[in-house]
């Protein structure tokens, strides 16, 4: 460990060892490797790939593309096609990439609709069409008998022998894995991971649920194109026996076998599904009891949450290793009122009404929060206080009526488009997505504001550093502001109630909104925390946000709000100042019930 | 043309029959068991065992089948549903995959990969109807079929069980906070499911045979009239599966069988993009 230290290594340099590995594995030929082992590594790179493509999707973007197996014979089938009538490989391998690209897009068009393991079932619909299609191009395929006189592999004009093919399979498993781990590490992989856990929270950051879904199919197919691309040269024959719900099967049991949310388990899986069945003769009658048993294993382990929790924590200690600790103590925990000034907005809510169904939960309700106030609902529970910020921030259409920001109508009903007008919000219980450190889980909300593209974030282009770079200066601003500076390393998941609730405020104020709509933020803190809320939500005013507080907390409420207003059964019946509300009759009545209110409220007068 | 529609008609029973054990289970436990169409497919091989070699008589052929059915289902409830429901990245389509591949691999090694006959249930004669022809095993299906599915609705909106499942599907917290034993109705659910099941093998054995490949095909397809009918809609999958059988059997019928499969995914993406809770199923308002 000290050697490797010594040679500038750490966690954030650990890359350097599978590339290690990697070049070791692309100049094997020459370090004497037989060609029977040489086989074998070729058929881990292509499982590998197909893999990798699966646990992009699946493993970080939640979205079970069970059909990847389909896209794997589509990348065959073309290169098959495209070298038997002489073009390159070169060609026959962007042809491949493309075409499984676009079928990841047809297999993502459901997602669009519906959410969840239909998608995924609509996905394992092509696995059983393959020998079907085949049977409809039988001049291109081969029909059932398969595709015979595959040439040797023509790469750039030059003809490769069997060393110089092995190669560059490896070179393909290296640079797809290099690009792969570029991309998840990057804000993008965040982006995914939140999408997993939450669409709402997603939304709610303006990140387009529907457009990365279909991108997290499209791209986990390019890999399984080009694996099954360069498989057509490994035997020079492809038949659709090859494509069967067994295979289907092992790509699912290696996903899950070397860890669906990794970079590297891909390689790990598919070597112990390969090597396993050629060593062991037994293997193959029982293979599918065997893959089936992974599967039931695998799946239960994959939602097990102590072990995912132990094992985030073993993968960012492996992250942080060697890396300087962050700031502690009172220097680093910073005091909120360094913020940022945020531009003035005027949210105004004029006469909305929602039913669901017969009961109506806002009945002509209006309201105005202006910059630099804090402005309060207050109300018993279903007295439409929640209803009335899902509607402001565009989780729900009202009935009638409209929101104004500066004046120009939010459209409502539409979370992604509301949020990136400005207008950003946290939730009743804190949505905080698993494997991510806090910072990681604050910059998540810069995604929209300040975006890079998935390719320039690929191959880590000048843009992608210059914004990765803000990210950790802007971060750092909202993480001191919330106090959670010196937890920035740790995992998000494992925050404290008080803290998670600070995260949130963070990731919705890094978003570079000056709206900020908070749902019952204060419930369950204990007075410690209380203190911390609100000086940052002071702090927040000052710097001229526009804060509305959903809220319970009464005492909260009249310490905070510069303008209160009251809800009741969807009505609003009373609005004004801390001091004024603390002495109306009806709210005293609608808080404490009709026998105690009104000699109360006298008294209190 | 009739006697496609017929034979349309018997293969949508096979996907009411199927679908059925998928929708009890659907409306217990929130989960998609993959592995339905495995435990038919279980059944069609002990009709094969218990029938065929042995010549036992149907009666005890079903009364096996229903109970080995049972016990799957009741196995795949412990070992496959409950360790990973509700707990997100469709854990259940992975394990009851993993369960369907099991129940696969096991009839392999049992009975190897060969088809094996199944003998008729009723009959095999060939009977004429409005000018088609069809097996009197194949109207037995098409009756069959009708009645479970009826069954089940009746036992989902009559009985005390049924509503309670009813009101899990709806809102699980709630319904346990009001008292439904959450786990009771789980294994329940998951038994009588196999029990269909397995009873459904030895009769739809008498059309598919009993053949180890069967079980993928034949619970995508399915899984395709639940679509089409609204998830958890028992009259949606009788409309849906009776459309999509005969639908599927007039393609074959007029353009080939190699596009029954691509007719039947061009539909499942227009269902899905035009009408995705189906014809039955009902749309919520998305909560925060």
């Amino acid at each position: 460990m000290n050697i490797l230290r010594r040679l500038g290594l750490n966690g954030e340099r650990l890359w350097v060892l599978p590339l290690f590995l990697g070049v070791l594995a692309i100049v094997a030929p020459w370090l004497g490797v037989g060609a029977g082992d040489l086989r074998q590594l070729m058929l881990v790179a292509i499982l590998a790939l197909t893999v990798s493509g699966l646990n992009l999707a699946w493993g970080y973007g939640g979205e079970l593309a069970i059909g990847q197996l389909a896209m794997y014979a589509l990348g065959a089938y073309v290169t098959g096609y495209l070298v038997i009538e002489g073009h390159d490989l070169a060609v026959a391998l962007l042809a491949s990439a493309v075409a499984s690209a676009a079928l990841g897009l047809v297999t993502s068009l459901p997602a669009l609709r519906i959410s969840g393991w239909g998608v995924a079932m609509a996905s394992f619909f092509l696995i059983i069409m393959i020998p079907q299609v085949v049977k409809l191009f039988p001049d291109q395929t081969g029909g059932g008998i398969g595709l015979i006189g595959i040439p040797a592999p023509v790469f750039l004009g030059r003809e490769l022998d069997d060393n110089q093919f092995y190669a560059l399979v490896m070179v393909v498993l290296v640079l797809w894995l290099l690009v792969m781990r570029n991309l998840v590490t990057s804000r993008h992989g965040s982006a995914l991971r939140v999408m997993r856990e939450s669409p709402v929270l997603a939304a709610s950051l303006g990140i387009d649920v529907r457009r990365i879904k279909i991108t997290s199919y499209v791209l986990g197919a390019v890999p399984a194109g080009i694996a099954g691309s360069l498989f057509v040269f490994v035997d020079r024959f492809v038949a659709p026996d090859y494509f069967d719900f067994a295979a289907a099967i092992l790509i699912i049991a290696a996903a899950v076998l070397g860890g669906a949310e990794t970079v590297y388990g891909a390689v790990v899986g598919a070597a112990i599904l390969t090597v396993l069945p050629a060593r062991f003769g037994v293997f193959d009658e029982y293979s599918e009891i065997v893959f089936g048993a992974f599967l039931v294993g695998g799946g239960i382990l994959l939602t097990n949450d102590k072990l995912k929790i132990r094992m985030d924590g073993l993968k960012l200690r492996v992250r942080n290793w060697g890396a300087a600790e962050p700031q502690r103590g009172p220097a680093a925990a910073g005091t909120p009122n360094e913020l940022p000034a945020l531009p003035p907005r005027t949210v105004v809510v004029e006469e909305v009404s929602k039913s669901f169904g017969g009961n109506r939960a806002l009945n002509g309700v209006s309201l105005e929060a202006r910059p630099g106030e804090i402005t309060a609902l207050i109300g018993a529970n279903g007295s439409g206080k929640t209803t009335l910020l899902n509607i402001i921030s565009g989780f729900y259409a009202a009935d009638s009526g409209a929101v104004r920001l500066d004046g120009r109508a939010l459209p409502l009903g539409h979370a992604v488009r509301t949020a990136r007008r400005g207008v950003a919000r946290t939730f009743q219980t804190p949505i905080v997505p698993a494997s991510m450190t806090t910072a990681e889980a604050v910059a998540v909300g810069r995604y929209i504001a300040d975006y890079v593209s998935m390719p320039s974030s690929m191959v880590r282009a000048p843009r992608y550093r210059k914004v990765a770079a803000r990210d950790a200066e802007q971060g750092a601003v909202w993480l001191r502001a919330t106090g959670l500076a010196d937890q920035s390393r740790s995992l998000a998941r494992g925050l404290s109630l008080g803290d998670r609730r600070m995260l949130e405020v963070a990731r919705a104020l890094a978003t570079g909104a000056s709206v900020l709509l908070l749902d019952e933020v204060a419930s369950g803190l204990d007075l410690e925390d209380l203190e911390r809320l609100g000086a940052l939500l002071r702090a927040v005013r000052d710097a001229g946000g526009t804060v509305i507080l959903v809220e319970h907390n009464f005492r909260l409420v009249t310490d905070l709000a510069d303008s209160i207003y009251v809800l009741e059964r969807g009505d609003l019946i009373a609005h004004g100042d801390a001091a004024h509300i603390r002495q109306n009759e009806a709210v005293a009545r609608s808080y404490l019930g009709d026998a105690v209110a009104p000699g109360l409220a006298k008294g209190q007068a | 043309m009739a006697t496609a529609l017929l034979t349309g008609l018997v293969l949508g029973s096979i996907y009411i029959l199927v679908g059925s054990g998928i929708n009890l289970v659907r409306i217990a436990t929130g989960a998609f068991n993959f592995a339905q169409a495995a435990v038919v497919m279980v059944g069609a091989f002990i009709a094969y065992e218990f029938g065929v070699e042995r010549g036992h008589s149907t009666l005890i052929v079903i009364l096996v089948a229903a109970a080995v059915g049972a016990v799957i289902g009741v196995v795949t409830e412990f070992v496959a549903i409950r360790p990973v429901a509700g707990k997100g990245l469709h854990g259940e389509l992975v394990t009851t995959v993993g369960a369907s591949t099991i129940l696969t691999g096991l009839v392999v090694v049992i009975w190897g990969t060969e088809v094996r006959p199944v003998a008729p249930f009723v009959s095999d004669d060939v009977v004429s109807i409005a000018g088609g022809r069809v097996t009197v095993d194949g109207l037995v299906i098409i009756g069959v079929a009708i009645a479970t599915c009826l069954g089940l609705w009746a036992w989902s909106r009559l009985t005390m069980t049924g509503l309670a499942a009813l009101a899990l599907s709806e809102d699980r917290d709630a319904a346990t906070l009001r008292g439904v034993n959450v786990r009771y109705l789980s294994i329940l659910a998951m038994a009588a499911a196999g029990a269909i099941g397995g009873a459904a093998g030895p009769i739809i054995g008498t059309q598919t045979l009993a053949v180890s490949t069967v079980a993928a095909v034949v619970i995508l397809k399915s899984f395709l009239v639940l679509i089409v009918g609204g998830m958890g809609s028992f009259p949606g999958l009788l409309v849906g599966g009776l459309a999509i059988g005969s639908i599927e059997a007039g393609t074959v019928r007029y353009l080939g069988s190699e596009y029954s499969t691509f007719m039947l995914f061009a539909l499942l993406l227009v269902v899905l993009m035009v009408r995705p809770q189906g014809i039955f199923g009902q749309t919520h308002e998305r909560t925060v």
